[in-house]
């Protein structure tokens, strides 16, 4: 039992220290850590929409790991939803570009002409993964 | 080979049109390449709604787009040349067909309805960074950028002109005339020169909008073919990052062709050059871009030496070959440096000790039609050079000389 005295300066006798320390990890959640879940959700959500597969279509969820520290977890993307997603944010990239803030400004010379004289082939700037001859044995 | 199509398949497939493997197969008529297990056709997507029908040859890498679902994959599907015309015979109406694989069986199939087409899966191709259509390393970024848009109407007059000189041309072995194109204020122009062939220069020059200057060369008869075959109403553009840019590009909306920007003398010179090289026991340094280098580096007793090629009278078509070794720098131009130079030269043997941009260098000059056989032109090259070893000798002022200080 701990020597601490009561934090409420009532006289009684003093709360248990891991009580105190959980009680205070709970405080934390609530007035620290869920505020900012919600905030990335609502980000999220107003970027890409609804999280396809999630139940409550949120995107960020609070987690803890092995060591009990928390930290922030993305929901999963099935396989089906991967492309859908990558075509919101190629589409978000394209407004990205055509924005004021991510425009060249007037005094930056414009040096790389390529990619808009050569039309949507530009885009291919990473070199994809080749298909190879896959032949396994029939089960 | 199974023939029950639909076993083992991939979840994934690719739905294409009629209209865009008509389109690959006349790239693939216009490059016109030999018969070869290795040459594919690259099917890709550029971006989530956008796939790319991409073929590379030599000097010359051509593609087209067209629309894409977004879930088909994103890999690049390694597609034999022989199997686009199949998938096309495959084709009976405009919904187009399905791509997949087997991968038990190791193939790719075609299918329409309840028919089907299956090749063997290409083995050991791979995509690289050359197949990419756009390439910035080089290309974009240079100060001198030039563009010229153009009609593509007019570029098929370009086309034909270019076509036009093979016609005539009967049975040669020799490297075809490069084609030199111009663009200047409001006009792309170009030049065969065919002498070389018993035929005679020919020249054009259509409208266009452009930006910035510039004259260079590329291989022009792959280019010719691809543009033929595209709709005259549309424009094109032509964009060269530069004189020392790596590619010529040339592109629509919905295709492209990039081709080295390299010049005739050095297709025609520059590997025999470098074999030249190897039959004297020297190592020249290997090509890092598809573009030639103006010049070949070797060693020479621990020095860096330089082989280029120069045409010295486009009329007579005369062209050298130039072996070069820097045996000092910051060297100003005196009375007495010249008297000394002139003593070096009467004592030197097929080589010549030169001053030029302060510096001074040995050289070996040679005809390029003597490139074959360059015994004698490299034992007067490294016996000038080792004469030269001993300079700071009877030249004292080239105290800070590179070979004073390599001496030291």
């Amino acid at each position: 039992m701990s020597t601490n005295p009561s934090p409420f300066d009532d006289g009684n006798q003093p709360f248990d220290s891991t009580l105190t320390t959980a009680l205070q990890q709970v405080e934390k959640i609530f007035q620290d850590y869920e505020p900012k879940v919600r905030e990335l959700n609502r980000k999220f959500t107003d970027v890409l929409g609804r999280h396809p597969s999630s139940e409550d279509g949120q995107w960020v969820f609070l987690a803890t790991n092995e060591q009990g520290e928390y930290f922030f977890g993305l929901e999963s993307i099935s396989i089906e939803h991967f492309s859908k997603l990558v075509c919101v944010l190629g589409d978000i990239g394209e407004l990205l570009e055509d924005s004021p803030i991510h425009s060249r400004s007037n005094s930056e010379p414009l040096t790389d002409l390529g990619p808009m004289i050569i039309g949507d082939a530009a885009k291919l700037t990473y070199v994809p993964t080749t298909h190879i001859r896959v032949k396994r044995d029939q089960q | 080979m199974s023939l029950s199509f639909e076993e083992n398949r991939t979840t994934w497939e690719i739905r294409v049109t009629k209209h865009e493997l008509i389109r690959t197969l006349m790239l693939l008529n216009a490059i016109h390449r030999a018969p070869d297990a290795a040459n594919v056709v690259w099917l890709t997507k550029v971006d989530p709604v956008t796939r790319a029908w991409i073929i590379s040859e030599r000097m010359v890498t051509t593609w087209i787009t067209e629309s894409a679902d977004y879930t088909d994959p994103t890999f690049a599907l390694p597609i034999p040349d022989s199997f686009i015309s199949s998938l096309l015979e495959l084709v009976a109406d405009d919904d187009g067909i399905d791509i997949f694989c087997n991968e038990v069986e190791g193939t790719i199939i075609g299918r329409a309805d309840d028919r089907y087409v299956v090749i063997d899966h290409p083995e050991n191709v791979k995509f690289t960074s050359n197949n990419l259509p756009y390439q910035t390393k080089g290309s974009g970024t240079w100060p001198s950028v030039a563009i010229a848009t153009v009609k593509n109407s007019d570029l098929e007059i370009f086309a034909e002109v270019i076509m036009n000189g093979l016609s005539f041309l009967t049975g040669s072995n020799d490297v075809l005339p490069f084609v030199t194109i111009d663009i200047s204020k409001n006009r792309f122009a170009w030049t065969s020169d065919w002498r070389r062939f018993g035929l005679h220069r020919t020249s054009g020059g259509v409208p266009a909008r452009t930006t910035g200057n510039i004259t260079t060369q590329f291989y022009p008869y792959p280019v010719a073919r691809i543009l033929k075959m595209q709709d005259s109403d549309d424009d094109a553009n032509i964009f060269i990052g530069g004189e020392e840019a790596d590619y010529v590009y040339i592109g629509g909306d919905d295709w492209g062709i990039r081709v080295v920007n390299d010049t005739e003398i050095n297709a025609r010179w520059y590997s025999k050059l470098r074999r030249a090289l190897y039959a004297n026991q020297f190592s020249p340094s290997s090509m890092t871009s598809e573009r030639m280098p103006s010049m070949l580096t070797f060693e020479v007793d621990g020095h860096e030496c330089f082989a280029s090629l120069h045409t010295v009278d486009e009329d007579k078509d005369e062209s050298i070959g130039r072996l070069t070794c820097v045996l000092a720098t910051s060297i100003d131009s005196s009375l007495k440096i010249y008297e000394e130079i002139n003593a070096l030269n009467a004592t030197l043997v097929g080589a010549t000790v030169v001053l030029r941009n302060n510096e001074l260098r040995v050289i070996t000059d040679f005809p390029t039609d003597a490139i074959d056989n360059l015994a004698d032109v490299t034992s007067h090259f490294v016996a000038a050079l080792r004469k030269c070893n001993s300079l700071n000798e009877f030249l004292p002022l080239f105290v800070e000389s590179e070979l004073g200080a390599a001496g030291e």
